[in-house]
């Protein structure tokens, strides 16, 4: 019998499956409809399509875009919000700012807790732990007989300071339970994320008690439904560090399983680039409305200490650190009043989508670019499945093209480099500005879009080879089948290197090492799969954001406080290109962290069987344009599904497949490597290395 | 339409002006914000105060050789960038020859700054021997010397008793310090070491400028990158010149008014008056009908009243961001030397942001506001929350380090003409700047904060009412001295449109107690003891409209929020609300006595003048509710800001 391991991945359009036979090396590949609003009819629909039996899983993990929705969407529970008196709009203040310094029409998005819910209690504790107020108890229980009237579901608690002495934070939460009774949700600060800086601490944690009760009863029916299927096992559920937790340990802490869905499609990335054998990559994944861009170094990828659901909302877990921006297929081009071509931000999306979609947009858009310049198959758009009509792509670029004084293909090309120069940028920002050559990357492109913009973009800065996946559309769910347990503890130390107190940090790590441990215990994870992983989040002192530097262990004399010391300056110096004076800037220890792994086995995909003659799998020619004739050119067409490993393909070449078009331009050479990747030589030996810079925008415009 | 000037006489005529083709015009122009973001995202990742990391205030640009502005990063200050222009083109006069990895300090406000706080390093940039561009990091320093904690100094009569004035120093040669100009300002202001990290941050940002530019010299060649400059500046003037055109000709005019001159015996207030000529696509303003310059630090030298003026009109046309040198040739600015907008030295200026930047940039966006309100009201803004310098130093009590503090509050938005003002909102000139946290504060300085808590009743009154002010307040925990430059005590944040000016920004000591003591905003030196508690509450926002043309449900949601009293809700807007069960929410709107009471207060008896909750009178006669765009039926959606 097969022993799969499955991962489903729910999108907001598609639920993609993707499950692995170990011993077999037997992959297969899924793509159902999503099912909104519980979507838990579509993973079902998802292992059935796929011809999966219960008792062939042997783990089942998902990711899912359920928190993340009920953010956006403002579908959280009703929440209320304890704070210390005094401090009743931390929330809601925020830091008090705007993206754009002249843009005093942009409003905030409302915060999750109104004003009306959030309750004052009298406490106080200084910066230091020290107690300056006791708790009140009968404001905390008039609070939470107000919450019962008013039917609010989920509690949140954050009093200043907290994250020094939980104690306060801690009473409280019992009290609540008590008045409120067992069942109910409540989450403190100092529980959910023990650091510094107020309103960033109560901003998680509010959006940890609006999304408990949602997110509750998400994985119980979802757990119920897989019984009701067959299915018995642990249910794993990705979260924004690119790891799972078991659905017992997310319902604790469901902000940690928002922005889950980009991570999965960055670890796939990872895992699709290793295969063809690049442990440096940026993953490059565009679809109909934005693309997202994420650096993975040495098959590790770039942790963000926070992430931001919108401008004044951020969530300080660890995310995959990704440049979300407003380029995607259905990005609109214009003109504006100064007579300038611009490329977004705003997008027709997937509906009414593109001009050539005839479904009522008249603008020209990314898609409508490429498809008349000869990029995109219209008899087979998205394998067929779409109807488009190239002549109102054509006639929405022309109506440009006058405006321009430009002919139409040039003003189609145009907006195309235009977009391309946003998506240089925003690689630019998450390579180069932190010290990485592009040179030593590879890119893995991915989405419906992302094949036809890569080489250019590469070429751009001189990442030399493109590389695009047999299956992009499932490379999330295939990134969420190769992720391991994460659990991330984290304690504030908050001490000049020069004041530390080398015993505390070693109790600090003592303490977050044996919860880690208890929870890889609970979590049924045996011993030779556990993996702890210390490290300490780093900064000179008087500045707000940090470094997180990597322990092999715990410093315990003053030589290896040096060594740590000097990791920092010298990574600082590899990311800032300078150094400060020691006398001038002293090293502070900000958190210390504990990762709690369980180790999954590496996946390894299948390689193809497939042979064949390369010209079979021609099957026709069309007039492409290119920038670098600037002409129409008649180019080859292959198809995919008939390319064997090995195949080599010079550009100008266009290989289709049903879901993304390759795009190799001329000078550019692609081949298909035995797990059916096209590899991409950008320059193939001939350019030696254009003057390489990035030109790039603002991201977002 | 009528012509432009001789450099935009192609205006007009569209793309065909450019210089570049249309698509390498736009990769530039996106390349020249995206350089100044970048090291903007540097300064503040690498700085060292936290007026700076966690509070924003610095920007950094791009100027041509002769000083036009190209760009500037997309949260940076506008005070700043305003002035950049004025910058160069004085280094230029100053310096005889520039060299390749040179850099400059300079912080003189009368030739080319705001105030001395305001420090820039200027980086020549250089390629093949030819000077192609300046690149400008600017950081605010928390101290630069004088005889106050932070520089602000409300008793100066000359700007000799504020702080270290500095012409165009060399600071770095072949990227290496100077070693006496340093030690010279070292000398001369508190916490020097402090500030080697922001030396660094802003040398570090020109070279990084310089960096990202000149690669771009050498992908698509120096003409090109030139052109670019002149496109990007050529671009700007064409979108703003068409949207001076649509407006109607005519002149527009408008004043607010200073508190008070404190250098003076009798404190009058202090007056600033724009009148605004728009002719076809031309505008001028003339800022000649000011007061004479105040004895204290409140005006500004000439190049702040421009950045003040590029700002206020920026914020009325925000789509033409980033501002750059087309914006700028396109206005022109009357002004007469030795008003309070147009200072000489020594009038002093540290004040200058509170006090006259503030006031220009409201009357400047009243003045737009007019022309305006029947072409796009979405566009028209009652004024916001003002701007209080909050500076604490001494020596703190547990480490013995000296320590310098700079602060200021967020407060109400001025409500738009279609919707309220957002509550607990930076003031309108420093969109990119943030609080700073409370708990950060408290672990640097010797300070427990006991508020961050709405002003209730805050809010300038109308139909859209303004944003609400915000407490933070604290309790000293070691002997503190305290400075506070501010304005709009007296003066509310005007309303326009017969809504009501906001409420007023506020210093107290010890409130409730025998010892309470109304420091106001022009404290000097004040010494706080270990114990002593400070109230620090600002501004609200100025209304829009009549209060009781205010929706009811609006009005009772801000009173169920907390944000509006009982009495207010009855006495100002009309709206009688019963508190039946405030634990549960539960309120009822008695309509009959609604009905009366609205009656009752249209006849408005209410008091006109400049005070806050007093009606706008100017703003009252010059604006009124827009017709026929829908603002009713679009207020449910449009009024709800979500801060309460």
């Amino acid at each position: 019998m097969r022993r799969l391991k499955v991962a489903v991945d729910i999108g907001g359009t598609f639920t993609d499956l993707v499950a692995h036979d170990a011993q077999s090396g037997e992959l297969l590949t899924v793509k159902t409809p999503s099912t909104p609003p519980s979507f838990i009819d579509g993973v079902i629909n998802a292992l059935e399509k796929a011809g999966i039996t219960p008792d062939e899983v042997a783990i089942f993990k998902h990711g899912s875009t359920i928190a993340t929705n009920a953010i956006i969407e403002r579908r959280g529970a009703k929440t209320g919000l304890v704070t210390t008196k005094g401090f009743r709009d931390v929330l809601g203040a925020g830091r008090a700012n705007r993206p754009d310094l002249f843009n005093s029409n942009w409003d905030p998005s409302p915060p999750l807790v109104p004003r009306r819910h959030v309750l004052e209690v009298r406490e106080r504790v200084d910066y230091e732990g020290n107690v300056i107020e006791e708790l009140d108890e009968d404001d905390v229980r008039a609070a939470a007989r107000k919450f019962k009237r008013r039917e609010i579901e989920s509690v949140a608690v954050a009093y200043i300071n907290s994250f020094m002495r939980p104690e306060h934070e801690r009473r409280t939460k019992e009290i609540l339970l008590e008045e409120l009774g067992d069942g109910a949700f409540v989450c403190t600060s100092s529980d959910i994320l023990p650091e510094i800086r107020e309103f960033e601490r109560t901003s998680t944690v509010a959006a940890n008690a609006y999304l408990m009760p949602v997110i509750d009863s998400y994985i119980d029916k979802l757990g119920a439904a897989l019984r009701e299927w067959g299915y018995e096992g642990e249910l794993y559920v990705t979260h924004s560090g690119g790891g799972v937790v078991t659905a017992r340990a997310a319902r604790g802490v469901p902000a940690r399983i928002c922005h889950s869905g980009p991570a999965g499609g960055v670890i796939g990335g990872l895992l699709v680039g290793g295969l063809s054998g690049f442990d440096n990559v940026i993953t490059f994944d565009m679809g109909g409305t934005s693309a997202d861009l994420a650096l993975v170094h040495d098959r590790e990828p770039t942790l963000s200490p926070e992430w931001r659901v919108d401008w004044n909302i951020p969530i300080l877990f660890p995310a995959i650190d990704l440049v979300a921006i407003g380029a995607g297929g259905g990005t609109i081009a214009w003109v504006d009043a100064g007579g300038s071509l611009r490329a977004g931000p705003q997008s027709a999306g997937a509906d009414p989508g593109p001009a050539c979609f005839d479904k009522g947009n008249l603008d020209p858009t990314i898609t409508d670019a490429h498809l008349y310049l000869g990029r995109l198959n219209p008899e087979s758009y998205l394998g067929g499945d779409l109807e488009i009509r190239p002549e109102l792509a054509e006639a929405a670029i022309a109506r440009l093209a006058e405006k321009l004084d430009l002919s139409v293909a040039k003003t189609a090309s145009g907006v195309l480099r235009i977009a391309n120069a946003n998506m240089t940028s925003a690689t630019h920002l998450i390579s180069v500005e932190r010290g990485h050559d592009p040179r030593d990357f590879a890119l893995v492109a991915g989405g419906g879009a992302g094949p036809l913009h890569a080489v250019e973009i590469a070429r751009e800065l001189r990442i030399p080879q493109v590389v695009v996946p047999p299956t992009p559309g499932v490379t999330s769910a295939l990134g969420i089948l190769h992720v391991d347990l994460r659990h991330d503890l984290l304690a504030p130390v908050l001490q000049q290197i020069k004041h530390l107190d080398i015993e505390a940090l070693r109790r600090t790590f003592d303490r977050l090492t044996a919860e880690a441990t208890g929870i890889l215990a609970a979590e049924s994870i045996p011993d030779e799969r556990r993996s702890i992983e210390l490290s300490v989040d780093a900064r000179y002192y008087g500045q707000t954001p940090y470094m997180n530097l990597r322990l092999d262990r715990v410093p315990t004399n003053a030589a290896e406080v040096d060594s740590l010391v000097a990791d920092y300056r010298s990574r600082y110096e590899n990311e800032f290109g300078y150094q400060l004076p020691e006398d001038v800037a002293t090293v502070e220890i900000v958190n210390a962290r504990v990762a709690a792994i369980g180790v999954t086995d590496d996946v390894e995909l299948p390689t193809s069987e497939r042979s064949g003659d390369t010209e079979a799998a021609r099957k026709g020619a069309r007039a492409v344009y290119f920038d670098e004739t600037a002409e129409f050119t008649d180019t080859p067409i292959y198809d995919r599904s008939r390319l064997a490993a090995g195949a080599r393909i010079d550009g100008p070449a266009v290989i289709e497949q049903t879901d993304t078009t390759v795009l190799v331009p001329p000078g550019a050479r692609a081949s298909v490597d035995r797990y059916l990747n096209v590899v991409i030589e950008v320059s193939a030996g001939g350019d030696p290395a254009p003057a390489g810079v990035a030109v790039g925008a603002a991201k977002g415009e | 339409m009528q012509g432009a000037t001789a450099t935009a006489s192609s205006a007009t005529s569209g793309a065909g002006a450019l210089r570049n083709d249309p698509i390498t015009f736009e990769v530039l122009r996106n390349a020249f914000k995206s350089i100044c973001n970048e090291a903007s995202a540097l300064i503040e990742r690498v700085s060292y105060a936290p007026t700076i990391t966690e509070g924003h205030d610095y920007s950094v640009s791009i100027l041509t050789p002769d000083g036009r502005l190209v760009s500037h990063g997309q949260r940076d200050q506008a005070p700043h960038m305003g002035t950049f222009e004025s910058s160069v083109q004085n280094l230029v006069r100053e310096v005889e020859e520039f060299a390749p990895n040179e850099a400059y300090i300079y912080n003189d406000p009368y030739t080319g700054g705001t105030h001395q706080n305001d420090v820039k390093i200027i980086r020549p940039i250089f390629w093949e021997g030819e000077l192609v561009a300046f690149a400008i990091a600017l950081c605010h320093w928390p101290d630069v010397g004088g005889p106050m904690y932070g520089t602000f100094n409300p008793r100066a009569t000359e700007c000799y008793a504020e702080g270290l004035r500095m012409p165009p120093l060399k600071l770095y040669e072949d990227d290496r310090p100077v070693k006496p100009i340093w030690d010279l300002i070292a000398m001369n202001i508190r916490v020097p070491k402090e500030r080697v990290a922001e030396i660094h941050a802003q040398h570090r940002a020109g070279v990084l400028v310089e960096e990202r530019l000149l690669g771009y010299v050498e992908k698509f060649g120096l003409e090109m990158v030139k052109d670019g400059f002149e496109d990007t500046m050529d671009h700007s003037e064409r979108r703003f010149r068409e949207w001076v055109g649509r407006l109607p000709d005519g002149t527009y005019e408008f004043e607010d008014w200073g508190d008070r001159d404190l250098g003076k015996e009798d404190e009058p207030p202090i007056r600033v008056h724009c009148t605004m000529t728009i002719d076809g696509d031309q505008v001028t303003m003339d800022w000649t009908g000011c007061d004479p310059a105040p004895i204290a630090s409140w005006g500004f030298a000439r190049p702040a009243l421009q950045s003040a003026s590029y700002d206020g009109t920026m914020h009325c046309f925000p789509e033409l961001a980033p501002l750059n040198h087309g914006v700028v040739r396109a206005i022109e600015i009357i002004s007469t030397k030795g008003t309070c907008v147009d200072v000489v030295e020594p009038t002093p200026v540290t004040g200058y942001c509170s006090g006259a930047y503030e006031k220009v940039d409201a009357v400047t966006m009243a003045c737009w506001g007019q022309a305006l309100q029947r072409v796009d009201p979405h566009r028209v803004h009652a004024a916001t929350v003002n701007l209080q310098n909050f500076c604490t130093g001494g020596t703190h009590p547990k480490t013995g380090a000296k320590f310098v503090s700079y602060m200021w509050l967020e407060g109400g938005q001025g409500a738009r003409a279609y919707a309220d003002g957002n509550s607990f909102y930076m003031m309108i000139f420093i969109g990119g700047a943030s609080n700073q946290p409370n708990e950060t504060l408290e672990r640097w300085y010797p300070m427990v904060y006991t508020s961050t808590e709405a002003v209730v009743d805050s809010c300038g009154d109308g139909e859209y009412r303004g944003g609400f002010g915000i407490w933070r307040s604290f309790r000293a925990t070691g002997d503190t001295e305290l400075v506070v430059l501010g304005d709009r005590e007296r003066v509310g944040p005007f309303g326009l449109a017969g809504g009501s000016n906001g409420g007023p920004n506020m210093v107290v000591l010890n409130p409730g107690t025998d010892a309470e003591e109304n420091l106001g905003m022009f404290t000097t030196k004040a010494r706080l003891r270990s114990g002593d508690q400070l109230e620090f509450g600002s501004n609200g926002g100025g209304g829009y409209g009549r209060p009781w043309e205010r929706r009811v449900e609006s009005v009772l949601e801000d009173v169920i929020d907390g944000l509006l009293s009982l009495e207010k809700a009855r006495g100002t807007y009309g709206v009688a609300i019963d508190e039946v069960d405030a634990d549960a929410l539960v309120y009822e709107v008695d309509e009959n006595d609604t009905r009366s009471l609205r009656e009752a207060l249209a006849k408005d008896d209410r008091p006109r003048g400049t005070a806050p909750f007093e009606v706008h009178p100017l703003g009252e006669q010059l604006f009124s509710r827009p017709d026929g765009l829908g603002t009713r039926a679009g207020q449910a959606t449009a009024s709800g800001n979500g801060r309460g």
